[in-house]
């Protein structure tokens, strides 16, 4: 019996694959500035459209049928009438990930810069007084100073561009990396971890 | 808010299977799987030292009589792999700080022994059975300095192998938004897989607020390493 389901499942798959061909193609907009947000609600919404089984374009309660996503489903019910459009979807992922990539106000948002001696969640963590605070401030800015005699004019401006780019990861906040008994994000052991956020820069 | 438990009322919790309705969980039509409980790191509190209490009651130290501090939460779920089947044998640990965000590993909590919330256990362990349910009672988590998002730490395991590591957050809770690592999951589905509702529970002695938190694990338990389950130290 399972067989015989996945076997109608596959062919109910290829026959979609081939009619959503015909559909216009989903791409992020030309001239988007931001291509890499763009792709990551496009696939969001490709993700949530894998529940659309009457393939009508729209999700009722009752095609999601994973119960862990039926708020994420009323939430993004705008008007409220049962369904959830792919429109609503899109308002949806553009309201809620504003923080997603960023981080918040309190958040860091992104790892703290190379040379940054204690961030601030490590000062909190550590419940560096006033006093110790300001000690830290001046012996940042004595390596701050120290480091520019060192360094020649065009390594400071790489210094710069590698400090932009660089991928977003874990937080600077209490908790550090996983150990590598962890499960990666699609990584193997021997490629390389991949960062927990889109990495800050221009997707091709 | 103190709650009287008597011993016989806790007895009663850990020796009750009843979970309650499960709900469905299925994969979408055009999915091949569910959609995997993304991971999440560690952290550096993971306990150096294990309780002598390591059970799934977090809320009573052994034969402690007074419970700990902070809103009794019954915390259930399932283990399930990616095609729904629930998962046997499987160790589920949760830890996470007490009501005064104090954690029970000694980096932490060597420093912080006036503030210290002696009565909480501060990490729990549970074996699934055959339909993979898992049940706590903990604390409703609380925020501290770094993590505005308050957050339970969970892994799965089987034998020693490690199946998932991650962190359950509550929905609707406003300092979420304010978490570096809330904010970094890989989009909102992932985000709203690692939330659960706290929802106040009517006449119960033994809890304020019950949540239910699914996990799917990806790396399905491999039957030809499987080792039995020691008594590890971590």
């Amino acid at each position: 019996m399972r067989s015989l389901v996945t076997v109608m499942l596959t062919s109910s798959l290829i026959l979609t694959a081939s009619m959503v061909r015909g559909q216009p193609p989903v791409r992020p907009e030309e001239g988007s500035k931001d291509k890499r947000f763009d792709a990551a609600s496009v696939s969001f919404i490709a993700r949530m459209m894998t529940f659309d089984s009457n393939q009508d374009g729209k999700l009722s309660k009752d095609e999601v049928t994973d119960a862990r996503l039926l708020n994420l489903f009323t939430d993004s019910d705008a008007d409220k009438d049962g369904v959830v459009t792919k429109e609503e979807l899109t308002t949806y992922y553009n309201k809620e990930s504003v923080n997603l990539r960023r981080g918040g106000p309190d958040g860091p948002g992104g790892p703290p810069p190379f040379g940054e001696l204690l961030p601030p969640p490590v000062r909190d963590m550590l419940r560096l007084s006033s006093a110790q605070r300001k000690k830290v401030d001046a012996l940042q800015k004595q390596f701050d100073v120290k480091l520019e005699q060192i360094l020649t004019e065009e390594q400071k401006t790489q210094l710069d561009e590698i400090r932009r780019r660089r991928p977003g990861g874990p937080e600077g906040d209490r908790d550090r990396p996983s150990p590598p008994s962890d499960r990666e994000r699609g990584g193997t052991p021997d490629e390389p971890r991949r960062p927990l956020r889109a990495p800050e820069k221009p997707s091709e | 808010m103190t709650v009287q438990i008597s011993p016989l009322s806790r007895r009663m919790f850990l020796q009750n299977i009843a979970f309650g309705t499960a709900l469905f969980t299925t994969p979408g039509l055009f999915a091949e799987q569910l959609f995997e409980t993304p991971s999440m790191t560690e952290g550096p509190f993971y306990p150096d030292k294990m309780p002598l209490d390591m059970d799934n009651d977090l809320i009573i130290v052994n034969d402690h009589l007074t419970p700990a501090i902070g809103e009794i939460t019954n915390l259930t779920g399932r283990v399930l792999g990616v095609n729904g089947t629930p998962l046997k044998d499987v160790t589920i640990e949760i830890w996470q700080c007490d009501a005064n965000a104090v954690y029970l590993h000694t980096a932490d909590s060597s420093r912080k022994k006036d503030t210290q919330d002696r009565n909480f256990q501060g990490f729990g362990r549970f074996v699934t059975g055959s339909t993979g349910e898992y049940r706590f009672r903990t604390i409703k988590p609380v925020a501290y300095p770094g993590r505005p998002a308050p957050h339970i730490h969970v892994k799965v395991k089987k034998g020693d192998r490690e199946l998932l590591t991650t962190q359950l957050f509550v929905r609707g809770y406003e300092g979420n938004i304010k978490d570096g690592l809330f904010n970094s999951t890989r989009d909102l589905i992932d985000r709203e897989l690692l939330l659960a509702d706290f929802k106040p529970v009517k006449d119960s002695k033994v809890a304020q607020l019950s949540a239910h938190f699914d996990i799917v694990v990806g790396r399905t338990p491999d039957e030809t390493s499987f080792h039995t389950d020691r008594d590890s130290r971590r």
